[in-house]
């Protein structure tokens, strides 16, 4: 059986990058500011999705190998 | 160019039936496992190009681009949405992926079946598989005709584009079955990410960097790049979690998942598939952009061709830009192909064993016997999808909209369901995931039949999960106090 409370704080990190990255809070209602041609926000949203792809990344090649290993 | 495009797309036809017939001659037997999983024998390169080809279908090539072309910058979202899907396989795929290695899973009800072991759950997440995967089939259809129409400029027109490409993968599929659908769906990615790449350049080196061409957009039309309001990113944060719980549970895609020869195999795959919308899907908004830059003021109809459109300019600019270009068209017509094929398959191995197979009581090695109805089965429906795909009816379509809505609402029977081993203590019954399925379902689907498409910026899917979670977490602790008293 997989060891729930262990595991909650990579949720939680999952969740809380999730939140990062769907909603650039410092930017809503705000003026648009560019950053290297391109909106702050963007690269809010940009650096938080790539912080989610990496993690799911090593949790697909490390965290994994805790469930199930073949024998 | 035109000669070229005809000589490419005979090519690939051909090519599709060469495979077909690679992928029988591949198969040592003909059972159900070879024929729908491959015989579990999927490796690393062609897992990981199948899983690609199947998760990005004809609309992330010509439908993307033209949603950026109309929502602006914000339509780079989609990066994180691609990104969510590959991360809602982490709550629950390792533990299935080594239950189903175990118990020889085919199709994702085994799954249900072997966890619950509840027959009206089996029967209603077959149904709820079935309309997805026709919607999704549907679809693709109705697309493959209008590709084959676009890419000859009408020489081909639409229903013969439907027919024609539904017959060319009638032929292979029943053919080399998984064999021949994960080996093509190879090729599509491969000639897919190698096409992007080349547009992607051809574009910095002859119309200009992101940076620039965001600039032009800023200019032509300031609210495409302007900060997302509250109710935006609302919708954003629904749509993550309706395509994050939703996007896995896709049977095709879990299908891949139990077809995968080693589990060492299927990580790094996966874990390959989480980084790659980072590229394919950036470039894909990069295109849309540039439609704007290049061509502002196109309607809704004319916008959804604008990758057509970059693409014939960078032709116009430099003549070498033939070859990517084809390459690209080939793509798109090989991204619907190859999620046209998937979603056969996978619906063709649902009707097969979760529906006639348990309807006629066949267990064990007597459900074998059905491993020459699969292709029988994919026919019927090809002919019957095929002919709605002509002229494509409304109620129909609108019933087919939902897909996402109430394939969501099985995400507690997966995540929840590989928690436990069946009857553990604290596990979830059957009567808790049908008793939030039913719930969650009977809101979103009321919402939707309301006519609510958004509650503040919410869908309906969304609610009727949460609703959906919510009452299979009380029917449990309902159930634990029940027994403790």
């Amino acid at each position: 059986m997989i060891d729930e409370p262990r595991r909650h704080w990579r949720y939680m990190l999952v969740v809380g990058l999730v939140i990062l990255a769907t909603a650039p809070f410092p930017f809503v209602g705000r003026e648009t500011v560019m950053l290297l041609g391109l909106p702050l926000w963007l690269w809010w949203s940009f650096s938080f999705t790539a912080l989610l792809s990496g993690l799911t990344a090593y949790g697909m090649l490390r965290l994994w190998r805790d469930d199930s290993d073949e024998p | 160019m035109d000669s070229a495009i005809t000589i490419a797309t005979g090519s690939y036809i051909a090519f599709l039936l060469v495979m077909g017939l690679l992928g029988r001659r591949s198969m040592p037997r003909q059972t159900l496992s070879e024929f729908y999983l491959a015989g579990r024998s999927i490796g690393f390169m062609v897992l990981l190009l199948t899983l690609f080809a199947t998760q990005y279908s004809g609309n992330s090539l010509s439908g993307f681009p033209g949603k950026t072309y109309r929502a602006g910058l914000s339509y780079f979202m989609s990066v994180t949405f691609m990104v969510g899907i590959i991360a809602g396989f982490l709550p629950f795929v390792p533990r299935l992926a080594a239950q189903a290695r175990e118990k020889l899973f085919l199709t994702p009800t085994d799954y249900l079946a072997d966890r619950f072991g509840h027959k009206t759950l089996n029967y209603l997440s077959a149904l709820i598989f079935s309309i997805t995967l026709c919607n999704f089939l549907l679809a693709q259809l109705i697309a493959m005709g209008h590709a084959f129409s676009g890419i000859t400029e009408g020489r081909i027109p639409h229903w013969a584009g439907v027919l024609g490409g539904a017959l060319v993968i009638l032929v292979y599929e029943c053919l080399g079955g998984m064999r021949a659908v994960a080996w093509t769906d190879a090729f599509q990615g491969m000639v897919l990410l190698v096409g992007l790449a080349l547009v992607v350049a051809l574009i910095i080196v002859e119309i200009g960097t992101p940076a620039a061409i965001v600039a032009t957009v800023g200019q032509i039309a300031p609210e495409k790049i302007n900060n997302p309001d509250l109710r935006t990113c609302i919708t954003w944060l629904s749509t993550f979690l309706l395509l994050g719980l939703g996007g896995p549970l896709y049977p095709q895609a879990l299908q891949r998942i139990y077809a995968a020869r080693k589990l060492s195999e299927l990580r790094r795959a996966l874990g390959a598939m989480a980084v790659i919308p980072l590229f394919a899907i950036t470039t894909v908004v990069f295109i849309g952009l540039t439609g704007i830059a290049l061509f502002p003021g196109l309607d809704n109809v004319t916008s959804d061709r604008v990758t057509f459109k970059v693409l014939a300019h960078l032709v116009e600019l430099e003549p070498l830009a033939q070859i990517p270009v084809i390459m690209v068209m080939i793509a798109v017509l090989a991204a619907i192909m190859s999620t046209a094929d998937s979603a056969l398959l996978s619906l063709s191995s649902i009707l097969t064993k979760d529906v006639a197979a348990r309807f006629l009581g066949l267990e064990g090695a007597r459900i074998e016997k059905l491993s020459r109805l699969g292709p029988v089965i994919s026919a019927v429906v090809l002919l019957i999808l095929g002919t709605i795909a002509i002229q494509p009816q409304l109620t129909l379509w609108r019933l087919l909209e939902i897909k996402f809505e109430i394939l969501i609402q099985l995400s507690p029977a997966f995540i929840l369901g590989t928690l436990h081993e069946r009857d553990a203590p604290g596990s979830f019954s059957a009567r808790d995931i049908l008793t939030g399925l039913v719930i969650g379902l009977a809101v979103a689907l009321g919402l939707w039949a309301a006519g609510i498409r958004s509650l503040h910026g919410l869908h309906p899917g969304v609610i009727g999960v949460a609703a959906n979670y919510s009452a299979v977490l009380l029917s449990r602790r309902l159930s634990v106090s029940s027994v403790k008293a």
